[in-house]
């Protein structure tokens, strides 16, 4: 589910660059963007689909904009969720591997259990939360916690156990104590892999929020994905697909800028 | 034969004796097991400058880190200033063959690093951290990371930190390998000054023959494996070395001497000038 392969985060191949412009982080995306965007649009048009269907971007673009408040408001719902859940889970995740790790025996205890926690889907034990705990904004949190924390904890592990024999010869050999090993060594060695894992957790932290928002609640843009698809308001159901793909591509990248702060000798 | 140790500074005491007595060490795995070291007796006096010889694989490593404390013998004992080692001596500086520098520590940071575990004054060691690295020639990449350097800069940011307590027990593993053969010459002379000046016991692991007797009290010479000692040779020349003893009819018959030990094991054929296959002398 998550590799070590990729702490750094930067995986793109080395730019060709045949004019500045076109080697511009951002630009080939944006080409693509675009495009997709206009062929939609065009397609639509053309083979006149019905807006219930398949809204135009241009439809969706209206609908956004006519419905913003309930949007922005929704959105703050499933903000606040992912952000709680995904809290934890970097909390949670890394105290865990933590404990996992200094305990190589709790380590193997507690290991088929995480699993099988994860392999357990979501949508199967969400209505479990909201007998336990009731419909809202808590349950989409927990939810989103569960299914982030997960990347977060294998991550880690891996990372703290990343070093080599030799750096835990060099550090006994100054008289390093356990805690000494840790803070000097295992921990900033596992750095770029939580940041990694913590990528992963808040993709898993959105999709949580989302199923619990699907399960019981009366706000998010879970519910409102749920309430517009009802009512075959397509346009504004994808409005909030928008919204929601947005806020997910800013948080993402949010915490790989954070990673690339955290992480400067890279 | 005059006592080892006996060229060595100032008998304050301080430096550590090691003992060695009936040390073996097995490597055992599932499938296979490897006697690395075999029935190794010796005695190094404190203050002594040892250099350990020998063909690669032979347990050179390996008896560094039994010394340290990092690993332990599969039977015999090993004392370091008279009590048995079952742990790294609190006074050890170690470098290890590879430079294992931490990637996420700036170059004067790594060196600090042995301040910050022995919880040592940071200020302080700070001085004497950019000392050390001006005397290794590094002042300007104080604050960069190990990433920027080339090997042979980061093999000398490790012995820097190695060298930043003042150990008296020093094991060097090679410490030189990677440098080319100036940079090589100007440290082995600053390591037997600083050797000289200090009350410190080292062991030093190398496979250049010139630069175990231009730096050593002492060398020994290990088989093949399983490693024991096949000739231990006391280098009797006065310090302070210069360079320039290396030009003189007694280092050569040092030399001489070493190389006739390696033609006997059997690893040394031709019958070249000994100097010749390392590039420290012309
Ligand atoms: N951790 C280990 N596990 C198994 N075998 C080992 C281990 N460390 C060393 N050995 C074996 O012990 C022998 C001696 O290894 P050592 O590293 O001490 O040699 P060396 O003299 O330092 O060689 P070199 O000059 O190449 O550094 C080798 O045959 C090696 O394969
Ligand atoms: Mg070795």
């Amino acid at each position: 589910m998550s590799h070590s392969t990729a702490p750094t985060g930067r995986a793109t191949a080395p730019r060709t660059g045949l004019r500045r412009l076109a080697g511009a982080p951002g630009f080939a995306p944006l080409v693509m963007l675009v495009g997709l965007v206009a062929v939609w649009q065009v397609c639509v048009r053309v083979l006149d689909v019905p807006f219930y269907l398949l809204p135009a971007p241009s439809d969706i673009w209206t609908a956004g904009v006519d419905n913003w408040g309930l949007l922005w408001s929704n959105a703050l719902v499933t903000l606040a969720e992912t952000l709680v859940g995904f809290a934890l889970s970097a909390v949670v995740g890394v105290l865990l591997a933590v404990v996992m790790v200094a305990w190589p025996l709790a380590g193997r205890a507690l290991y088929p259990v995480l699993v099988a926690s994860q392999v357990i889907p979501k949508v199967a034990i969400a209505p479990l939360f909201v007998v336990w705990i009731g419909t809202g904004v808590t349950t989409s949190s927990l939810i989103a916690f569960v299914m982030a924390f997960f990347p977060v904890v294998v991550n880690a592990t891996q990372g703290l156990n990343s070093v080599s024999e030799g750096s835990l010869h060099l550090m006994r050999s100054m008289g390093a104590s356990q805690w000494q090993v840790f803070r000097y060594l295992r921990l900033p060695s596992a750095l770029p892999f939580i940041i990694t894992g913590l990528q992963l957790a808040i993709a898993f932290a959105i999709v949580g929020a989302i199923v619990g928002e699907f399960v019981g609640s009366d706000s998010g843009l879970g519910y409102l994905l749920i309430v517009t698809q009802g009512n075959l308001m397509t346009d504004t159901l994808f409005a909030a697909l928008v919204v929601l793909t947005a806020m997910g591509l800013l948080l993402y990248y949010g915490v790989e800028l954070l990673g690339r702060l955290v992480i400067r000798w890279k | 034969m005059a006592a080892p140790g006996q060229a060595a500074a100032p008998a304050s005491g301080r430096a550590a004796r090691i003992g060695i007595s009936g040390v073996e060490r097995v490597y055992a795995s599932t499938r296979s097991s490897v006697t690395a070291l075999h029935d190794l007796t010796t005695e190094v006096p404190g203050g002594q400058f040892l250099s350990l010889l020998g063909p690669s694989g032979c347990g050179k490593s390996t008896l560094l880190r039994l010394i340290a404390g990092l690993e332990h013998p599969t039977s015999g004992t090993i004392e370091v200033g008279g009590t048995t080692v079952t742990a790294p001596h609190p006074d050890l500086g170690m470098v290890f063959q590879e430079d294992l520098l931490m990637p996420w520590r700036t170059v004067i940071d790594n060196i600090l690093l042995q301040a910050d575990v022995r919880r040592a004054d940071r200020k302080a060691m700070r001085d004497r951290a950019r000392e050390l690295l001006a005397q290794v020639g590094l002042e300007a990449c104080e604050n960069k990371y190990p990433r920027e350097l080339s090997g042979g800069m980061r093999q000398r940011v490790g012995i820097c930190r190695a060298i930043l307590h003042d150990p008296r027990l020093l094991l060097m593993d090679e410490p030189f390998a990677a440098l080319d053969a100036m940079t090589r010459d100007q440290m082995a002379v600053d390591l037997a000054d600083m050797a000289a000046q200090r009350d410190t016991t080292v062991v030093f692991v190398t496979h250049s023959i010139s630069e175990a007797v231009f730096l050593s009290d002492r060398i020994l010479v290990m088989s093949p494996r399983p490693g024991r000692v096949v000739a231990d040779i006391t280098v009797d020349l006065p310090r302070p070395r210069g360079l320039h003893v290396r030009e003189t009819p007694r280092f050569a018959d040092y030399v001489g001497q070493v190389t006739e030990v390696f033609e006997d094991l059997g690893i040394l054929r031709d019958r070249r000038p000994a100097g010749h296959h390392e590039g420290t002398q012309r």
